[in-house]
């Protein structure tokens, strides 16, 4: 059996690979974080003997594989939310309740065939950078600063310019009035920087690349998707998803040069990671620079725009390691 | 998508306690920002377990009853 | 030393030869531009070798020929220049879907075969994608509409649509509870009403129109990836599409006399696995006589009842 750990609400990775697992009548179950904690599905761990009950099917016995696709992504909007004057406490030791059960329960599967293991569903987009440089890729000069002084050093020494983006993958889209506010990769002018303070909060800056194409690559245990996003047009955003729905920008189907294909299958091996959306970019020079990976990137767009059918070949993956002796 | 020029939604002595990049946002119409996913309607499927299970249309006409000519056309 | 330019199109802008002309497909873009059969063998020769080499023969002693024939793919946003012509495949041109029906069309008056039964929990289990209703209401209510409406809520089924016989319960307060309350319904239309009327655009429409005129006979062309892969190797009007009629015959399409077995008698999921039963699918229009030469046959919508011609594995579209 196949268990897939995702979400209640929409998200849009999980059901187009659902609909070929029903398709190909193999048996799953689906799990979400209401399910564990609104008491819809009854269950019971055994920490005696390692093992938790879902409607009467032992996972230890009956799971083989497990679909972990941001299970806990669902936890900001299940805290309990009331008025009470010590709510924000309640929050903080319900969270650690929650988060504690799940990680026992990655702990109790761990012998499990897993696609995407809990302590690699978020990860540092710093520490990446270094790990991509030790498996052969190349990634942008990068440094945090919280200074106007080294900033303006920083600025001389990237003769292409320089953008700034954020350190983590929090949440970088504020929703006002009728608008939503996001916080994508910003080219800096040198203006911009003269007026910035002398001190300020830590910040990421990168040499900014001068691209001929950006490039999203699913990853799933050594095969890889890539597209191409080329974009026709002379005015181009800094970061590539305000022109995504663009007439000029084109997503299509593109290979990577065995050496950069090779290097992106040692960082994976490397992270530990089997499955992952990659960033990549190539300059006009004809180098591939790494630029984030995310564990659990969506992937549905660039599946359709190249027909390249993830959804499925996510399934298959599942599925065959299903039927593993 | 339909954007605004950059700007941010904090004054100065807010911003100064933050990273930069809250001096960059981007303002995005949000009913033509893709990711809200306004445009979509949601019911549910009991078999993927989905609470949420997006409601889409078809790539091609589903009958010999092409709809948008059916709606336009004399009787 | 600079490495050659390449001209590519855009992988989702796929070139098509008919026998008197060709076209590309914007499959992205949902359009399509008619070329000369010349143009397409330039693009085919194209993605061999480099501009500079193809320029010499190509322009025929007008050295600007080819030039002014790529400056016009560009402007047209068709394509690009580009170096590695390696790192650009062709887009994937394989159809699959996870459903065994895409499509049910079903015919029904509340009386004659057991709807839920007989056919909504089958196409259930056949994991069909839409569903169009076609709801006669001379013994219909109210409640029978917004049972089934509840029914499909919690299905597999993504968009319903529903082609409703006026009936005077219909008010157009009823009508928006209903679409409003079902969100799988896709497009709701009240026909043969009393007069026109718009209750949400482009999706809930009262239409004095009956259903004995369907549309218009025009061509009518639908671009797109899926529709445009699939009808490579199947009939895109038939293809994994069942209809019922309301006396629950089964059929590949209400137009159609043959019928495969009764949804009272027959279990749906076993006639529509049956190879007779899908023998259309598989209709493509390379096989169909009148459109097999057309540029534009990948991209032609074909709801037209087919005959086989004496050659095999040939169809022709009926005369009746």
């Amino acid at each position: 059996m196949i268990l897939v750990l995702s979400y209640e609400d929409y998200e849009q990775g999980t059901d187009p690979v659902i609909d070929w697992l029903l398709y190909h009548q193999v048996p799953f179950l689906k799990i979400t974080l209401r399910d564990l904690i609104k008491g819809r599905i009854r269950y019971q761990i055994d920490i005696t003997n390692g093992d938790i009950r879902l409607n009467d099917i032992s996972v230890r016995q009956q799971v083989r594989v497990i679909w972990n696709r941001r299970l806990m992504g669902e936890m900001g909007k299940i805290l309990p939310d009331h008025s009470h004057e010590l709510n924000t406490e309640v929050n903080h030791t319900v969270r650690r309740e929650l988060t504690d059960l799940v990680t026992y329960l990655s702990y109790l599967f761990k012998d499990k065939i897993w696609l995407t293991t809990f302590d690699r569903l978020a990860v540092n987009k710093l520490e990446m950078l270094n790990e991509a440089q030790c498996s052969g890729l190349a990634v942008p000069m990068s440094r945090i600063i919280n200074n106007r002084t080294d900033l303006q050093a920083f600025q001389r020494a990237s003769a292409s310019g320089l953008i700034s983006k954020t350190i983590s993958n929090a949440t970088t889209v504020y929703v006002q009035d009728t608008y939503s506010y996001g916080m994508f990769t910003h080219a800096l002018t040198p203006g911009e920087i003269d007026e910035f303070p002398p001190l300020f909060f830590p910040t990421l800056f990168q040499e900014k690349i001068r691209a001929q194409y950006e490039i999203r690559a699913f990853y799933i245990d050594g095969q890889l998707f890539p597209t191409a996003i080329v974009n026709s047009s002379p005015n181009k955003s800094t970061d590539r998803k305000l022109d995504s729905s663009r007439d000029t920008t084109h997503f299509i189907p593109c290979q990577l040069p065995p050496s950069v294909a090779s290097a992106v299958r040692v960082f994976m091996e490397r992270i530990g990671l089997n499955t992952g959306g990659i960033d990549l970019i190539r300059d006009t020079a004809g180098t591939y620079y790494f630029l984030e990976v995310n564990p659990v990137g969506q992937y549905l767009a660039e599946s359709n725009r190249c027909n390249y059918h993830i959804e499925q070949h996510i399934a298959e993956w599942l599925i065959h390691k299903n039927q593993l002796p | 998508m339909t954007t605004l020029d950059v700007m941010t939604l904090f004054p100065e002595d807010m911003l100064a306690q933050l990273p930069l990049t809250f001096r960059f946002m981007t303002p995005i119409e949000s009913s033509t920002f893709e990711e809200n996913c306004t445009e979509y309607r949601f019911g549910r499927s009991l078999r993927h377990f989905s609470g949420q299970y997006i409601s889409l249309g078809s790539y091609k006409p589903l009958s010999n009853i092409i709809y948008e000519d059916f709606l336009t056309q004399e009787p | 030393m600079n490495s050659p330019d390449y001209f590519l199109l855009y992988a989702h802008n796929v070139p098509v030869r008919g026998r008197d002309g060709s076209a590309i497909y914007d499959l992205r873009g949902g359009r399509i531009i008619r070329i000369n059969n010349r143009c397409f063998d330039l693009l085919a020769t194209l993605k061999e070798k480099p501009i500079d080499d193809v320029r010499d023969g190509y322009s025929f002693g007008d050295p600007a020929a080819l030039d002014q024939c790529l400056k016009t793919l560009l402007d047209q946003n068709l394509g690009f220049i580009t170096e590695t012509p390696q790192f650009f495949p062709e887009l994937n041109l394989n159809w699959v879907l996870p459903n065994v029906l895409h499509t049910a069309i079903v015919e029904h008056n509340f009386d004659h075969y057991d709807l839920y039964r007989h056919v909504l929990k089958p196409l259930d289990r056949l994991l069909c994608r839409h569903i169009e209703f076609r709801i006669h209401t001379e013994t219909a209510t109210a409640d029978d509409l917004l049972k089934l409406a509840h029914f499909l809520s919690d299905q597999t089924v993504k968009s319903v649509s529903y082609l409703i016989q006026y009936a005077p319960f219909l008010t157009p307060r009823f009508v928006e509870d209903l679409y409003e309350q079902s969100p799988k319904t896709d497009h709701l239309i009240i026909y043969s009403a009393p007069h026109f009327a718009e209750i949400k655009p482009q999706k809930v429409y009262f239409v004095p129109r009956s259903l004995e005129k369907p549309g218009s006979e025009s061509a009518r062309y639908v671009i797109n990836t899926q529709y445009f892969t699939e009808a490579l190797r199947h009939n895109p009007y038939y293809n994994r599409k069942v209809a019922v009629d309301r006396y629950g015959r089964i059929k590949n399409c209400l137009q159609l006399a043959t019928t495969y077995g009764n949804v009272a008698l027959d279990s749906l999921s076993d006639v529509v696995q049956q190879p007779d039963f899908q023998e259309l699918w598989f209709s493509a229009p390379d096989c169909i006589l009148e459109v097999q030469d057309s540029p534009l046959r990948y991209g032609l919508y074909l709801p037209y009842a087919l005959e086989k011609t004496d050659h095999p594995g040939q169809y022709q579209i009926a005369r009746s």
